[in-house]
């Protein structure tokens, strides 16, 4: 530990690295020279080896710890931007640890658990954010959201309003509706969806919106209603079409179908490379055991968008049931490989099980068998959070599907150029929190705190493997 | 007439009798099945207190139906689950079983007269399910009741006479008790319990308007929202008491699914009872015997826990038999609506196939909520036919638009031979009367003509009684067994039947597919063979015992190790006679 001081220059040379650090991530010298000056990540920096070189260790530990707090919440949110979530909440985790209460961080924290879909832990996050400040109209949101899946819609709806009695309105509609029809408060729901026509306009399109409340609302006699009132008055809006076929299936799926087709050939005819038509048709030709037709309907939607994975999923089942195991292999195969490492889902159970169950009929019982325990192995852990287990035992299948969630998707999945830029910003920034932890060490050495200086060591070399070296006598 | 004409008249009316003649065998092998209710003027009429509206889980998962002989005089008597409500639960409750002991036959019907109070089945609470085994092996059939709070044992005194043994026994559960079977798991002349619970519910604070879990589709209904409780196996020490092993066995349901109907089979052949736990809205169990007390869940891996693509589905209750004689005990699974029933075809290593779609049940079967159900040759034609009760969980759901009714018709699938099935329930006489929302069923040969007749529970009502009045030239046989070193009730033991044209397995089975017991003796269609070349018996234990050229038409009581001692003559197949067509 008695390096620490002999190490010092490596800790003017992180500074000079967060500069570049900067300047790469923002692509322009001048400017960035600028906002470093200004930017906390240097100004605390700054401070702590300052305060090292008088000798004010005290001071020089708490502007670290802020250096740290700030660093740490960057590398977590352009991890989350790169898609690593798990990364990104333990960093932020590890930032509140050392930062202490920043409610910014612990939102963003708690956004990043809601991504992760612990909405247990991100209504955790966001509550204490709340119960300091309840005027923090982000904290309430996030409660609401977190609440609302977690099925808690009494909370969910008492956290929303507020956030749209203080102007979020636009934000939160769509979820308070849905929570007020999940409560049976219909006339609630009425209301609210009354003033969001009155204020946000009485278009057709916000007339689908409200009948998607209605729909995600579990009453679809009411979004019928309004979905064929809005076609009454204009017929080539794609959504009514879609939502009214969504709607005749909500109301009893197998009895819908009927009724559900015609409104997505419709949807069709509007524009004929809508995916969601084809998809649609084709899941409902499967259900029917329409094979040629549902074959047909889902290689076109797999052809307009070949990262669909429910489409996928659907032809896996389709050449599974029609006894093509090598094609429906490869499906699954694919998509599992697409699936990747994120966190489980259902399609991702099912995946695994139908290409076990593949394999077992083709004779591999020892790959299939490992596959059907991978399958086992996720709905395990999506079991740990209950409001991932299979939707109640009536809904449509069809509506868990990418194409129509109830709240779209989490996050936007980041573009190749930003996971690179993100990456670089994190590998730039890692070795100078590592110099920062490393030199907390030291200063938890000088004070005698052998546990605590080994703890921010290991850290440091966790950050920055290099430093290593550096601790070796 | 002009004679030329009258000749091709005759030509084509020879013809005719011909085509009628040649389609004799077709006709010989599959007559048109005949059921006839008799319930209540075979005087099944005690109706429990019931709730009208039917708002909480608790009140819409009941209830289950027994057969079995309670005081042995070769009779069968019928028990019934009672039901109850909130208030009167809370109140104490409701007696939780109606015993109706079959006393003869009044005007050429069965007839069965309630003794539910001399019988001292006077336990209240509010009753699920049952399940009849000999768990003393005193040769006196004891029964075990599930229920909302409690379970009860009743022991058999002799005489249709019960003792409630419950806390001596030490099997009283409690929580959300529904399924139940008795199976000698560890083989050791001892019948063993097992129970399924459903979800964890407290009636003192049951979920009110404007909670998630009080929600069906607009509707005020509670579903099933909460998680499931564990699952108990009751472990027999053969001195009377039981002892809970479920966490040792593996048994235990850790994962709290929500357990419905269990069923025990040797699915795997290798002479040890497995046992297949239906969980609703949650992957199945199909645990196997691992020979050494404990079980391994293979319901992934077999493909009985999940739908073919993966979908946890609502699962009620599911009967294994073999409907297609190779062998191997198939299953089948029945759902909540618009999720068909599966028949899984038993594949041995390749695990199950789910052949739903192809055997032609899937779409008759998809609509309708489905409870109870079994595999039963109807029409002794030797191939297994598939009886489903169906109804909706409450009369509330009748306000919906497109929603599978509160009282539906049930559903009989006649086994074509060819691993297809046709939907016969109508043309059967099925849904003659009254439409009731049913729940459990339980088949045996209620009037001893060697025909599977059907009880099947009525919420709200008095039970059915399908007596299957179907008469043809098929042969049939049915065997009492009765262990000696294996358990008494012989629960576990496997028949095989062979004849000149087919081998048929079964095995005598301690319950009976959703919260229900059939039973205890096997019964086989055998179609036109008039002998068993050779009868096959394999004991809980492990013994085997063959029987050679027996013939059909029978009733054998086979004791174990001492082969046939008793015989009693079943009606004589009856004459077919071809009137305009059909089979008389």
């Amino acid at each position: 530990m008695q390096r620490h001081v002999e190490r010092m220059p490596r800790l003017l040379r992180g500074s000079t690295l967060l500069f570049f650090v900067a300047v790469c991530f923002t692509g322009s010298a001048v400017r960035v020279r600028a906002q470093v000056t200004e930017d906390p990540l240097a100004r605390h920096l700054d401070a702590a080896e300052a305060s090292l070189k008088n000798g004010d260790q005290e001071h020089a530990a708490a502007e670290y710890k802020a250096f740290l707090g700030e660093a740490l919440h960057r590398v977590a949110n352009a991890r989350a931007r790169a898609g690593d979530l798990s990364a990104a909440a333990r960093i932020f985790a590890e930032a509140l640890n050392i930062a202490g209460d920043d409610s910014g961080l612990r939102l963003d924290y708690a956004s990043v658990l809601f991504d992760q879909n612990r909405s247990k832990d991100a209504a955790v996050a966001a509550q204490a954010v709340v119960n300091a400040e309840p005027d923090n109209m982000r904290g309430q949101v996030l409660l609401g959201r977190a609440l609302f899946e977690q099925k808690e819609y009494s909370g969910a709806a008492a956290h929303l309003e507020k956030a749209a009695a203080a102007g979020e309105l636009g934000e939160v509609w769509h979820l308070l509706g849905i929570s007020y029809l999940r409560l049976q408060q219909l006339d609630n729901a009425r209301s609210l969806l009354r003033r969001v026509v009155a204020g946000l306009g009485d278009t057709p399109q916000n007339r689908v919106a409200v009948a998607m409340t209605y729909y995600y609302g579990d009453y679809p006699d009411q979004a019928i209603e309004e979905l064929k009132r809005v076609i009454a008055q204009n017929d080539a809006i794609p959504d009514a079409h879609y939502f009214l076929g969504l709607s005749y299936l909500a109301r009893n799926e197998a009895a819908g179908y009927e009724k559900a087709v015609p409104e997505f050939r419709s949807l069709l005819r509007i524009n004929s490379e809508d995916f969601r038509g084809h998809y649609m048709l084709g899941y409902i030709a499967l259900q029917q055991r329409h094979f040629d037709k549902a074959e047909e309907e889902l290689h076109r939607a797999a052809a307009l968008n070949p990262a669909d994975e429910g489409t996928q999923l659907l032809l896996g089942q389709l050449y599974s049931d029609t006894g093509r195991g090598t094609q429906a292999a490869e499906v699954l195969r694919k998509l599992i490989a697409l699936q990747g490492r994120r966190a489980p889902d259902s399609g991702m159970v099912r995946a695994h099980y139908m290409l076990g169950r593949v394999l077992q009929q083709s004779g591999k019982a020892e790959e299939g068998a490992a596959e059907i325990r991978s399958s086992e192995q996720l709905r395990r852990q999506l079991r740990l959070n209950p409001a991932e287990i299979s939707e109640n035992r009536e809904r449509s299948a069809a509506a868990g599907t990418g194409n129509g969630s109830e709240q779209g998707s989490r996050r936007a999945a980041a573009t190749p150029a930003e996971q690179e830029r993100a990456q670089a910003f994190i590998k730039q920034l890692s070795p100078v929190i590592g110099e920062a932890y490393y030199n907390l060490g030291g200063i938890a050495a000088r004070h005698q705190d052998p546990a605590v200086a080994q703890e921010y060591l290991q850290k440091a070399v966790g950050w920055d493997p290099t430093l290593r070296a550096a601790q070796r006598p | 007439m002009d004679a030329r004409l009258q000749v091709r008249i005759l030509a084509v009316a020879i013809g005719a009798m011909f085509f009628k003649l040649a389609a004799w065998g077709q006709v010989h092998a599959t007559p048109p099945m005949r059921f006839h209710d008799v319930g209540r003027q075979a005087g099944l009429t005690t109706v429990s207190p019931t709730s009208a509206d039917k708002r909480y889980l608790v009140e819409t998962m009941g209830g289950g139906v027994a057969v079995f002989d309670c005081d042995n005089d070769g009779k069968l008597d019928i028990l019934v689950t009672g039901d109850s409500t909130i208030d009167r639960y809370l109140h104490g409750g409701d007696p939780m079983v109606t015993l109706y002991h079959q006393d003869g036959r009044k005007g050429g019907v069965l007839h069965f007269t309630d003794i539910t109070q001399s019988a001292g089945l006077t336990t209240r609470g509010w009753g699920m399910g049952v399940v009849v085994g000999d768990f003393d092996n005193d040769g006196l059939p004891d029964i075990y009741v599930t229920g909302y709070g409690h379970n009860v044992l009743y022991h058999n005194l002799g005489g249709c006479r019960f003792e409630d043994v419950t806390e001596r026994a030490h099997v009283g559960g409690g929580g959300f008790s529904v399924g139940a079977a008795w199976a000698d798991y560890d083989r050791d002349g001892h019948l063993d319990l097992f129970v399924s619970r459903y979800v964890h519910s407290d009636i003192q604070h049951l979920p009110q308007p404007g909670s998630p879990s009080f929600n069906y589709k607009g509707l005020p209904i509670e579903v099933p929202g909460t998680e499931g409780e564990t699952s108990l196996l009751f472990h027999n020490r053969g001195d009377g008491t039981f002892e809970e092993v479920s966490a040792k066995a593996g048994v235990d349901n850790s994962e709290k699914r929500r357990g419905m109907g269990v069923v025990w089979g040797d699915y795997d052949n290798d002479g040890w009872p497995d046992l297949f736990v239906a969980n609703d809205m949650d992957a199945n169990y199909l645990y196997r015997n691992r020979h050494n007390g404990t079980f391994e869940d293979m319901g992934m891996i077999s493909g009985t826990a999940v739908d073919p693509s993966g979908l946890e589905l609502g699962n009620m209750a599911g009967d294994f038999g073999d409907f297609d004689r190779d062998g191997k005990l198939d299953l089948v699974v029945t759902r909540f609506g618009n999720q068909p029933v599966s028949l899984y075809r038993n594949q041995a290593e390749k695990g199950f196939s789910d052949i739903t779609w192809d055997a032609k049940i899937g779409r008759p079967s998809s609509a309708p909520v489905k409870w109870g159900t079994g595999f039963a040759d109807f029409d002794n034609d030797g191939w297994p036919d598939i009886f489903v009760a169906n109804g909706n969980v409450s009369p509330k759901v009748d306000t919906l638009p497109n929603e599978a009714r509160y009282r539906e018709p049930v559903q009989l699938f006649r086994n074509r031979g060819d691993r297809t099935f046709d939907e016969i329930a109508d043309s059967a006489g099925l849904s003659e009367g009254l439409l009731q929302s049913r729940r459990g069923t339980a088949f045996g040969d209620l009037n001893n003509d060697g025909n599977v007749d059907v009880v099947a529970y009525n919420v709200g009502g008095p039970p059915s009684v399908f007596v299957n009045e179907t008469r043809s030239s098929n042969h049939r046989v049915l065997f009492k067994l009765i262990g000696t070193k294996s358990n008494r009730a012989a629960i576990g033991a496997r028949v095989t039947v062979h004849t000149s044209t087919m081998t048929q397995i079964a095995e005598v089975t301690g319950g009976g597919s959703y919260l229900s017991s059939n039973d205890g003796r096997l019964h086989f269609g055998l179609g036109s063979d008039s002998t068993m070349t050779t009868v096959e018996i394999q004991w809980p234990r492990g013994a085997r015992e063959e029987l050679h050229n027996v013939t059909s038409d029978r009733l054998y009581t086979i004791v174990e190790g001492g082969g046939i001692q008793g015989t009693a003559a079943l009606p004589p197949p009856a004459t077919i006679q071809l009137v305009k067509g059909k089979a008389q």
